[in-house]
């Protein structure tokens, strides 16, 4: 049934620090080479190496520049901000993509919270893609079937791979360590006291969706401590040595 | 949101069939039997040719038989259970109808409640998407009842008239005329409140506003994809203006105006063919008028991008 369960005590989502993120897609790449051959269909390609490739990802980063209202001193050309945004299923509790799904193939599991698709019993209608704000879920184009983060079941609890590797992909290959796994249901766990040191928020509360998945925020461009800024052009001015430095020093002294 | 061929055809099909239906069940229309074959063929037939036309949708049609399912959670499911309830009672009705040359009252109340709420549950499908604000409204259920209950009038018009030879009976204005200003009506209203909905933003669907003017630097791919495709569809936003125009023209007063000609209408063969003209003028109009639903549509998920 896609009628959502009752809200599990383990609630288990990522959590991801826009702060460290440093853009490189690797968790995009990692995410994609583990489920292709992972759990259900595999992550197809259209059209790879010709003019207008696409295919299915379950994990994208967008970057984004902000602009200060507010800059430093006020002053109103302060640099912009640079900030890379991964964006996956954030495994909602009162996920709108189960609730809308005619066939039952979506479902919200009720021990952990994982949002999942039955790939057998999806009619590939798009309706729960419409459904979810967040842009988590992506019609295959090879399988007819929606395809969307698992939180890479296949691995948290696969007692096969070393202990260090049961975390989702994107987690384990993410080189900034920007992104945390982890249990939010459970106020001690590691990734709910980052959350509460660092004010995590969740993305579009209005939306009702109440994402289990956590940003935390970047540090604003004001409050970095760092050197005054200072003037470019004095850089390109060459430090006279020799004959001409000790005329320079001359000619500065008689000034 | 990319306007589906299929699915518009869907809605504006099948809201005609059940519109139909609706008039069909509440008594009206002739009580002969030619007549009794004909509304009952072009009404199943719209409903049904509407249906089958959202099976193109699906990646996966063989399975869709599994979306009768889920009807405690999920309005397309409730969709496809009601239009089977509604086509199981029509299927009835008609029978009796044609075989005893008797309409029973009950079992027609009956089938236009059901036809009713079918309507309404395909517009629920739509008006529950939080995600695209255009639709989120009680004002969308209402545009697809009233459409529906315009179009099956007309039909229901067009097939009288033709049956009795030009005859235009005073009477069928009720079916024509009033749901059809209705429909305009409500529709203008509705786009009255589109114009005023209030989008996310980069900054608050990021949760980054607070740092300063959020904006797109760089897309996740280089190339369009299924989800840009499907929620990120611009193409006629800077058209809508005058698509909206020909929906109204073509929708609202093209009908209008034939039908008044009709009505003083020199010749019998002038008035049918006129009556005629004025339902696939209507027709039109709705097909604009739901290419326009979905293509001026904003997804949230488009602000990422």
């Amino acid at each position: 049934m896609t009628s959502l369960p009752q809200p599990s005590k383990k609630k288990l989502g990522l959590v991801i620090d826009l702060d460290t993120c440093v853009g490189c897609h690797a968790c995009v790449i990692s995410c994609k080479e583990w489920n292709t051959s992972g759990y259900g269909a595999p992550l197809s390609d259209q059209n790879p190496y010709g003019k207008d490739p696409s295919g299915t990802w379950l994990n994208r980063v967008h970057t984004f520049e902000i602009t200060p209202n507010v800059s430093r001193c006020d002053q109103p050309d302060a640099p912009a901000q640079i900030v890379h945004f991964p964006r996956s299923c954030l495994h909602c509790e009162d996920a709108p993509c189960v609730t809308v799904c005619p066939t039952g193939a979506s479902y919200k599991r009720s021990e952990d919270g994982i949002v999942l698709v039955n790939e057998d019993a999806c009619m590939g209608c798009g309706l729960c893609a419409w459904a979810c704000p967040y842009g988590a879920r992506e019609l295959d184009q090879a399988e007819g079937v929606m395809k969307k983060c698992t939180l890479c079941i296949d691995r948290i609890y696969n007692e096969n791979l070393p202990e260090e590797d049961r975390i989702p992909a994107c987690v384990r290959t993410c080189p900034a360590e920007a992104r945390h796994f982890g249990d939010l249901g459970d106020p001690e766990s590691s990734v709910s006291k980052l959350v509460a040191e660092r004010d995590g928020f969740t993305l579009m509360p209005e939306k009702y969706a109440k994402p289990v998945n956590h940003y935390l925020p970047p540090r604003s461009r004001t409050d970095i401590d760092g050197p005054e800024p200072f003037a470019l052009a004095s850089l390109a001015e060459p430090e006279a040595t020799g004959f001409l430095g000790w005329l320079d020093k001359a000619l500065e002294r008689l000034n | 949101m990319y306007p589906a061929i299929s699915i518009i055809a869907f809605s504006t099909l099948s809201g005609a069939g059940f519109g139909l239906m609706i008039w069909l069940g509440l008594g009206f229309g002739s009580d002969e039997q030619l007549s009794a074959w004909v509304s009952l063929i072009i009404a199943g037939g719209l409903a049904a040719g509407g249906l089958i036309s959202s099976i193109f949708h699906l990646a996966r049609p063989d399975r869709a038989w599994r979306a009768f399912s889920q009807f405690k959670s999920s309005w397309l499911s409730r969709e496809g259970v009601m239009a089977l309830a509604t086509f199981a009672v029509f299927g009835i009705y008609g029978l009796t109808w044609l075989l005893t040359e008797n309409r029973p009252v009950g079992l027609g109340l009956l089938m236009s409640l059901l036809a009713f709420t079918t309507v309404f549950t395909t517009a629920m499908i739509y008006t529950q998407l939080r995600t695209v604000v255009h639709w989120h409204t009680p004002l969308t259920p209402l545009v697809f009842i009233s459409f529906s209950i315009s179009s099956g009038g007309i039909t229901l018009i067009a097939i009288q008239t033709i049956l009795a030879g030009g005859q235009l009976e005073l009477r069928t204005l009720v079916y024509g005329l009033i749901p059809l200003i209705f429909a305009g009506v409500v529709k203008a209203i509705w786009w009255q409140r589109a114009a005023h909905t209030q989008f996310e933003t980069p900054g608050t669907a990021t949760g980054l506003e607070h740092l300063g003017k959020v904006h797109l630097l760089d897309r996740p791919s280089g190339a369009p994809t299924w989800l840009t495709k499907e929620l990120v569809f611009v193409v006629a936003r800077r058209r809508a203006t005058a698509l909206r125009r020909i929906c109204l023209a073509f929708g609202i007063v093209a009908p209008l105006v034939l039908g008044l000609l009709a009505w003083n209408s020199p010749s019998l063969l002038l008035t049918a063919i006129l009556v005629f003209f004025s339902l696939v003028m209507h027709l039109i109009g709705i097909f604009a008028e739901r290419w326009l639903f979905f293509a001026e549509a904003e997804h949230v998920v488009a602000t990422y991008y």
